[in-house]
């Protein structure tokens, strides 16, 4: 009966490795060569780095991460992003007093590759360029803060869904990023340049993702 | 014709919504100043408040109607106040609270009052709008 059961380990073990190897080859690139095109939508936590007027004149609400990505399976993708965040202005020695409240926009675009860990479980790097707007009030009384953003990330993907007929599939996406700020058309005296104009940023998202191939 | 005629309107559209516009985007001005008192020295811990409205019902010591910043010069006298550009052409008050009043020259005279009137059209190229050193009095 010991050896019976030994004997059922093993052959469980063996089975196991090779349907599980068979799986990681299979996974490894699956879909290559195809056009997958794979909207997003993100609920996103964006936190500003210290010593910065960002980080001080605002408490940032969670907001939403729209993005469009598209690639051909085994190869680098493309994608376009637009990030909407509200925030409310804290009591701070720049903004006057004149404002309550600001919204964040950001448009950029990012290049991706998406690594194949298992086949239900992606993880994708990410650099890419956006262009960040703090905008304050209405117009005709709105105030704009523009600057560049330059970010790094890393987005973790598992697969909830698979389409039967293989036409999609919906993932759960956790994504982090990291970003360097600069506000270098920003006008402001000399000793509170780099307060005003730099900043960095950590960026957190939960969402979901439909892969189209 | 018809298009040209379209291309003014649409400019002068755009020339007006721009010009409409309150604030300027990018861009903060910075008030600087420091407070002296009759010997040169310099005098800390004066409070002092900027602010675009005054009320003259009182017109030797006007009230300011609304607080854009309150601040206490430090102890080289220094006090500085940084707000977003405007477009028009407006002009900001700088009140300081008693028992001090600052020391104007009024046509050749002495005046003793409880604020002065701060111009951005004064400003450098970034901004900055050194009111200088202000003379100031107790009284």
């Amino acid at each position: 009966m010991r050896h019976l059961l030994h004997y059922i380990s093993i052959l469980f073990f063996i089975s196991f490795q090779t349907t599980y190897s068979q799986e990681l080859d299979s996974a490894k690139n699956p879909g290559k060569g195809r056009l997958m095109v794979e909207p997003s939508v993100e609920l996103i936590y964006r936190n500003f780095g210290k010593e910065s007027f960002l980080r001080d004149a605002y408490q940032a609400n969670p907001g939403y991460h729209l993005r469009m990505n598209a690639r051909v399976g085994g190869y680098p993708g493309i994608g376009l992003y637009t990030l909407r965040q509200n925030a409310s202005v804290v009591a701070n020695g720049f903004l006057g007093g004149f404002f309550e409240d600001a919204k964040f926009i950001e448009n950029g675009v990012f290049i991706y590759h998406t690594f194949y860990l298992h086949r239900r479980f992606m993880v994708s790097p990410e650099i890419g360029f956006g262009l960040f707007r703090v905008i304050h009030g209405e117009s005709p009384s709105r105030f704009i803060l523009n600057y560049n953003r330059v970010f790094g990330g890393l987005g973790l993907a598992y697969v909830l869904i698979k389409d039967k007929h293989g036409v999609y599939d919906v993932n759960l996406t956790l994504r982090g990023g990291y970003g360097g700020l600069n506000g270098r058309e920003i006008v402001i005296n000399q000793s509170d340049r780099t307060y005003v104009r730099r900043s960095t940023d950590l960026q957190t998202s939960l969402g979901i993702q439909i892969s189209f191939h | 014709m018809i298009s040209k005629l379209f291309h003014v309107g649409v400019l002068s559209v755009l020339f007006l919504f721009t010009a409409c516009q309150e604030f300027i985007h990018d861009s903060f001005d910075t008030y600087t100043g420091r407070i002296i008192n009759e010997s040169g020295q310099p005098v800390a811990g004066v409070e002092l408040v900027f602010t675009q409205d005054l009320d003259f019902t009182d017109f030797q010591n006007p009230r300011s109607k609304s607080v854009i910043y309150r601040v206490i010069t430090d102890s080289s006298g220094k006090f500085k106040f940084v707000l977003p550009s405007k477009n028009f052409d407006n002009f900001y008050y700088l009140q300081i609270k008693p028992p001090y009043k600052f020391e104007v020259d009024f046509g050749g005279e002495k005046d003793f009052r409880n604020f002065i009137e701060a111009f951005p059209s004064d400003q450098d190229p970034f901004g900055v709008v050194s009111l200088g050193d202000l003379k100031v009095v107790e009284k």
